[in-house]
């Protein structure tokens, strides 16, 4: 077996050598050179359209991630709101049947001065709010009552009693570890069970700070699905944390409000609800926002995880819409996202919307760096083409000079195979035609006098022949001396001789007809002996 | 043929350089990304915190150059943060997941199942940059010969009182502020205020008022015991000597006839609520203190508030609590644990220190700080209490000794038991006395004695 693969080697390497040698049609050549020049036109188009970001495809890319996110972000926080409203509406009917069973008909207002049962109420209704807290998706729950445990204390016109628990230890994930503290309400209650009292605690709610708390207590008769909103962003008093506060009004029996409660949503419980999501595009933020025409009002919202970017510092963002997302841009920066209304009304009538946002730089550094491959990937290909175009090319035209050369110094051999099937029918065309149409072309006396001439050559014997070689190659007197191992006096003699065989009467008239004849390719006849001797 | 050979090398060098672009264009993008810091603190709980700000400042100078941003993700007090270490260390169900940065004593190191899981900072500052802190401090955070909890800010207990009310009782009764130097002289006068208050509204029976509220009962045993020359400790649990003995009974007295505080919760809650008007608490607790009262019947009364270097007792030795907690780092990656380091670096600059500390009434932790720029700070300070708060700290500073409490495994069980116990036990005795108040004439005495040996049964169990 191993010895019919070594015979085959040797076959298989003439064979490849045989078509190496096989000629090839130059329409092929052609074929491929055309190819390879097209290819390098498609190239150089390549890298224009890299360099305008046609292939790249990080936009689209972009809005997919993009979308996705903010799908299930928008989904998320409509959940969320929805469940919140609920709580606060749940919230405001037990609230409100509490307060029915002790007033009746009477006004709230029957409660001023009223310690102890303003007292009573809040440990009441401590339990409600507890659950609700822990329950909902939020960091704080309160409750107003519209009534003061003094009328005549300063600020009593808009102190309003009521119980405000926050959670201290903040976990978005679940209530179970949290502890509350009471942020307003009376501090016995914060005694009772055994919580402690925020570090900016006060007794009573001041509701001219409340955004909203007129409103709700103005606003006519209702469904309270209808009546509830939520505040613009508000700091909470004496701390650092930004705020939006659900308001819903508690009805009573006597047709006013009797107050109000909800929950609250804190910026900090936000950050850790939302935290910025990683992505290809750098860190998504989520925001919730109100919109007035094209300027989203960051100042008013709040804004989750920000994974670097400083979107608290913000106030207003223009947004500007565009096909694939859209573009916020505000003093400090400008970032991409995308927006979705909730169904969350703010107490002046807009609607906050949910948005999802990320830094355009962060974008255009992944567009550039997509961009910027496209562009090398095309040039090099532009480059590779243009080297098989070079070769190509040479390889193509490396036969035709090949020929001419040959073809000029009148050496056969190397014209032999040229590899091109035409080219070598050319050669050899030119080659034959040469030959024949040397001798054919010249008059007949002329001829005859080139023959007379060869005739007379002919008679010359060895060493004169080869002086006359060396006159043909262009040799003097003297270099023919010392060639021919002979004197000069040697080489004048010869020469006499040569000049009487020949018919001649110098030097210049041997090298006249030496020329001649070389031009017309006869030169081998003056060097060639007679064949009689 | 030279040239070409330069075409065609200068043609592979092109076709490489592009190739390295192509490859090399995705690298770069993972760098662009921050690296966040959670942290878990203490500064400011839920008032306007100043770490908060120095946070912020951080993020938008060498965070920013560095990549680098630190996320609060809770601010509290120690005690809350202390049980959710403990419950996320432990993967409690339902615990929050463990920041990068917390503050924690040694007491939640120690109480930690693994603390290995604890950077030590001595792999990360040079001994040069250790050299800068007050080495005492350093000390304090050295959890089983590694340094696990970095000081960033110590502060120590003082007395604050509300002068405002409490001139209002010294004109009645003759009280002075310097009877507050000595413990003696304070439960003194804590008895005094609880029978002046509860005359004031002849009516209304045994609704005298708390004058003194201590943050840690546990904190004024073990300091008076040691500074009696007694120690406190015998081998993990409280030797209940001799001396303890003494300084149960005034304080004891005090909270049974209605004069101290014995409900939960920090100091500053009462004083805030105008039930009890003197308090020994921590310096840093100042943050906390308003100069507004809010009486039960909801009117608001504006007070000034001193501070005063914590009482001693009259033969004791002058000694207080060192307090303060430290950062303790969690290991995670190397990026995130060299960006914590950074921001604690930062954080422990003499200058940054300083600025901190001072907002938040606390002492710098480097000596540099204290040399250099604490003078001028506290020179250019203008709210009075701040003011006050720092001449208490620089005379306690000058004239007493600091103790810091022992590391012990079971410390944290140990103060606990005892606060919950020492409380309990004397409302129950408080609310005996009350019952028989009158009948005996040996009856606080009595009721003390019976008191402590309850207690010291209760907490032997």
């Amino acid at each position: 077996m191993r010895r019919e693969v070594r015979n085959k080697i040797p076959e298989m390497l003439s064979l490849t050598r045989n078509v190496r040698k096989q000629s090839v049609a130059m329409q092929h050549k052609l074929l491929l050179y055309w190819i390879s020049m097209l290819l390098a036109v498609f190239a150089a188009l390549l890298v224009v359209l890299s360099a305008m970001g046609v292939f790249s495809g990080t936009g689209e890319r972009l809005h997919q991630v993009l979308s996705v996110h903010h799908k299930n972000v928008a989904a998320t926080l409509k959940e969320q709101i929805n469940l919140l409203t609920a709580r606060g509406i749940d919230l405001s009917e037990q609230v409100s049947d509490g307060l029915d069973t002790l007033l009746y008909a009477k006004p709230t207002a029957e409660l001023n001065n009223d310690a102890q049962s303003l007292k009573e109420l809040e440990e009441a209704f401590y339990p409600k709010l507890n659950t609700a807290l822990r329950s909902s998706p939020c960091n704080g729950v309160y409750l107003v009552m519209d009534a003061t445990i003094n009328t005549e204390a300063e600020g009593a016109e808009a102190s309003r009693a009521g119980l405000y628990l926050r959670f201290a230890n903040l976990n978005a994930k679940n209530a179970v570890h949290q502890d509350v503290v009471l942020f307003r309400g009376i501090a016995d209650i914060a005694r009772m069970n055994q919580v402690e009292l925020h570090n900016r605690w006060k007794m009573e709610f001041d509701t001219s700070l409340m955004i909203g708390y007129t409103q709700a207590l103005e606003q006519e008769a209702k469904k309270l699905t209808e009546s509830v909103f939520w505040t613009p962003r508000v700091r909470l008093t004496d701390t650092w944390e930004n705020i939006l506060l659900l308001v819903v009004p508690i009805p009573g029996s006597d047709g006013s409000y009797r107050g109000i409660c909800g929950v609250e949503l804190g910026e900090l419980y936000m950050q850790l609800s939302y935290p910025a999501q990683e992505s290809e595009f750098g860190n998504m933020m989520t925001v919730i926002a109100p919109m007035e025409e094209d300027r989203l009002l960051l100042s008013q919202g709040l804004t989750g995880g920000q994974g670097g970017a400083n979107l608290t510092a913000v106030d207003t963002l223009t947004v500007e819409e565009g096909r694939l997302c859209h573009r916020y841009t505000g003093e400090d920066g400008t970032f991409l996202g995308m927006h979705t209304k909730l169904d969350m009304e703010v107490v002046d009538g807009s609607s906050m919307y949910a948005v999802t946002l990320f830094p355009e730089d962060t974008y255009r550094t992944v567009r550039d760096s997509d961009r910027l491959r496209w562009i090398a990937a095309s040039t090099m290909f532009l480059v590779a083409t243009i080297l098989l175009a070079v070769c190509l090319s040479r390889r193509f035209v490396r036969p035709i000079t090949q020929s001419l050369d040959a073809l000029n110094s009148d050496t056969e051999t190397e014209v032999g195979h040229t590899g091109i099937s035409e080219i070598d029918t050319l050669v050899a065309f030119l080659r034959t035609k040469g030959q024949s149409g040397g001798t054919a072309s010249l008059p007949a006396d002329i001829e005859e006098l080139f023959n007379a001439f060869a005739g007379r050559a002919g008679e010359l014997t060895t060493t004169e022949r080869n002086i006359i070689k060396y006159y043909a190659e262009g040799r003097e007197v003297a270099e023919v001396a010392e060639l021919a191992f002979i004197s000069i006096h040697t080489v004048r003699k010869h020469n006499l001789n040569i000049y009487r065989k020949l018919g001649v009467s110098s030097r210049e008239e041997v090298m006249l007809y030496l020329e001649l004849f070389r031009r017309c390719g006869r030169l081998d006849e003056i060097f060639r002996e007679k064949e009689t001797e | 043929m030279r040239r070409k050979r330069r075409l065609v090398s200068g043609l592979a060098s092109f076709l490489l350089f592009m190739a390295c672009a192509v490859c090399g264009g995705c690298g770069s993008r993972e760098q662009e990304q921050p690296t966040t810091v959670t942290i878990w603190h203490v500064y400011g709980a839920q008032t306007d915190s100043p770490l908060n700000d120095m946070i912020d400042t951080f993020n938008a100078t060498v965070g920013k150059e560095e990549g680098i941003q630190v996320q609060v993700t809770m601010v509290s007090n120690n005690n809350n943060i202390h049980k959710d270490i403990l419950a996320a260390a432990a993967g409690d169900p339902g615990a929050p997941e463990l920041p990068d940065i917390f503050v924690a004593y040694p007491k939640t190191v120690l109480a930690m199942p693994d603390e290995s899981i604890l950077v030590d900072y001595g792999d990360y500052f040079s001994e040069e940059e250790l050299s800068a802190f007050v080495p005492a401090f350093l000390e304090d955070g050295t959890v089983n010969g590694r340094l696990v909890s970095l000081p960033v800010a110590k502060s120590t207990e003082l007395l604050f009182v509300n002068k405002t009310a409490f001139d209002r009782f010294a004109k009645d009764t003759g009280a002075k502020l310097s009877d507050l130097k000595t413990w003696e002289g304070l439960y003194e006068t804590a008895c005094r205020y609880a029978q002046w208050t509860d005359d004031q509204t002849p009516d209304v029976p045994g609704d005298g008022k708390a004058f003194f509220v201590h943050d840690f009962h546990f904190n004024y045993f073990q300091v008076g015991v040691e500074s009696l020359g007694e120690a406190f400790f015998d081998g993990e649990e409280p030797a209940f000597g001799p001396v303890f003995e003494q300084i149960w009974n005034p304080y004891a007295k005090a909270a049974l006839s209605g004069g101290l505080w014995l409900q939960g919760g920090y100091a500053t809650e009462p004083l805030r609520t105008g039930e009890s008007i003197v308090s020994v608490a921590s310096s840093a607790s100042v943050l906390y203190f308003s100069n507004e009262v809010i009486h039960s019947d909801n009117t608001t009364e504006y007070v000034e508030l001193i501070a005063m270097p914590c009482p001693v007792f009259e033969n004791g030795s002058r000694t207080v609590m060192q307090r303060g907690a430290g950062m303790c780092t969690v290991k995670s990656t190397p990026e995130r644990e060299e960006a914590a380091i950074t921001f604690l670096k930062w954080l422990t600059e003499p200058r940054c220190n300083t600025e901190f500390v001072v907002q938040a009434g606390y002492m710098p932790v480097v000596q540099e700080a204290f040399d250099r720029y604490l003078p001028d700070s506290i020179e250019s300070l203008t709210e009075q209490k701040y003011v006050e708060l720092y001449k208490a700290y620089l005379e306690t500073q000058a004239e007493y000794e600091f103790y810091s409490a022992p590391q012990l495994e079971t410390y944290l069980e140990t103060e606990t038991a005892f606060e919950e116990h020492v409380r309990r036990q004397l409302i129950s005795g408080r609310n005996a006395y009350q019952e028989a108040e009158g009948e005996d004439p040996m009856l606080l005495d009595r009721l003390a004695e019976e008191n402590l040996k309850q207690f010291t049964e209760m907490m032997r169990r």
